[in-house]
């Protein structure tokens, strides 16, 4: 069971998590560019 | 709670390490005995904070992972870049940046930070390692390094997640995917700095490999420096960021990189031998657990049956006595030796 996290905290998580999420487009664009590499 | 095989090992060895007050023990071993044996009921219903309520990471260990981390995004960044140096949307990246060539230079200057880095890790855990050694407080145990029992809990938490168990396994501070996760990057990053210092050192490896296999190293290191920084993405990607951001109770974001602290429902749940030692060594987690089984009705209905089967307990009481009795026989005799030589002075 968890407490929940203050505005600060919430801000940190949430913009990290959207952090990672855009890198992983970049990571599945660098998938594409090296399986189309040929 | 009856404790298992494996628990009675790391508390016995705990314990005699630590030399742990008998009284924390008489403590410690109550409240073991309310603990039930179901420990799902006991990590449901416990208060965590988010951002962490028991220590796992030092402040060196935090660094570490924050220079990893960071070197490594920017290196994927400025590596793509330069793999592609003519494709479309690499050009106007690199002049942005003032010419492939400046992306080089901010690319190596990077991995140098990283090697680094790595190079601040080696020193923080062997030396940790033989300053708990010297202070006789080692337990590979609780290491990084990979044991048998690991192949058993990976076994164990697959039949878990497929039904087939009651509890997820007990493991300890680091479980069979960390170590896996954890070598998995050891290994990346090795081969990653020995394929990149190829490409800024090449007469080096020249010198030192045979004339005949020098050629086909440099094609070797070539091929693999993008693909291994590419499994390094998928990995950190897919793996990583699920178990640390997206995963059942660690959503939106694990802080135990910022805190260097674990949350309790995780460590019960994931890592309940170093939970045990948790209970060992903090009287007021001790109390929690106490107030929280009473006051949730969780106790143990086989408490003093469990509280008799728990010998590790006794067998410690005894062994302090023991070498309480060797201690004072010692001094008795240093006593008796000092009295010899004051009477022939």
């Amino acid at each position: 069971m968890m407490s929940g996290l203050t505005k600060g905290q919430r801000l940190i998580a949430y913009g990290s998590l959207i952090f990672v999420l855009l890198w992983t487009v970049f990571g599945i664009f660098a998938i594409w560019l090296m399986v189309f590499e040929g | 709670m009856k404790l298992s095989k494996d628990a009675t090992a790391v508390l016995s060895k705990f314990l005699r390490q630590y030399k742990v007050p008998v009284e924390d023990v008489n403590d410690l071993e109550e409240v073991v005995a309310m603990m039930p044996d179901d420990r799902k009921e006991i990590y449901k219903n416990v208060q965590s904070n988010p951002v962490g309520d028991l220590f796992r990471y030092s402040i060196h260990i935090r660094i570490q992972h924050l220079l990893t981390f960071t070197t490594f995004l920017l290196l994927a960044f400025t590596g793509l870049p330069i793999h592609y140096n003519d494709a479309f949307w690499a050009v106007p990246f690199n002049s942005v940046l003032g010419g492939v060539e400046v992306t080089r230079v901010i690319h190596r200057t990077l991995a140098t930070v990283m090697v680094l880095s790595m190079v601040y890790h080696l020193m923080t855990i062997i030396g940790g390692t033989l300053q708990k050694m010297a202070a006789g407080k080692f337990d590979v145990r609780r290491s990084i390094l990979p044991l048998l029992k690991d192949a058993s809990d990976f076994m164990a938490d697959m039949s878990y997640f497929a039904g087939g168990r009651e509890n997820r396994p007990e493991m300890d501070k680091f479980m069979y995917k960390q170590k896996i996760h954890y070598f998995a990057a050891a290994f990346g990053n090795t081969v990653m700095v020995v394929s990149g210092s190829s490409f800024l050192f090449p007469e080096f490896w020249n010198s030192v490999l045979p004339a005949a296999y020098a050629s086909h190293f440099q094609e070797m290191m070539r091929l693999s420096h993008p693909h291994e920084a590419l499994l390094a993405l998928l990995v950190i990607a897919f793996w990583h960021w699920y178990n640390v951001h997206l995963a059942p109770g660690r959503f939106p974001m694990q802080w135990t990189f910022l805190t260097g602290k674990l949350t309790r429902e995780h460590q019960i749940e994931e890592h309940f031998l170093e939970y045990l030692r948790d209970l060992a060594s903090l009287p007021q987690e001790r109390q929690y657990l106490r107030e929280n089984l009473v006051n949730k009705g969780l106790v143990s209905s086989t408490r003093d049956m469990d509280a008799r089967q728990n010998i590790v307990f006794e067998e410690y009481r005894r062994w302090v006595a023991d070498q309480a009795a060797r201690e004072a026989e010692l001094a008795e005799g240093e006593g008796v030796g000092e009295l010899v030589e004051d009477s022939q002075t």
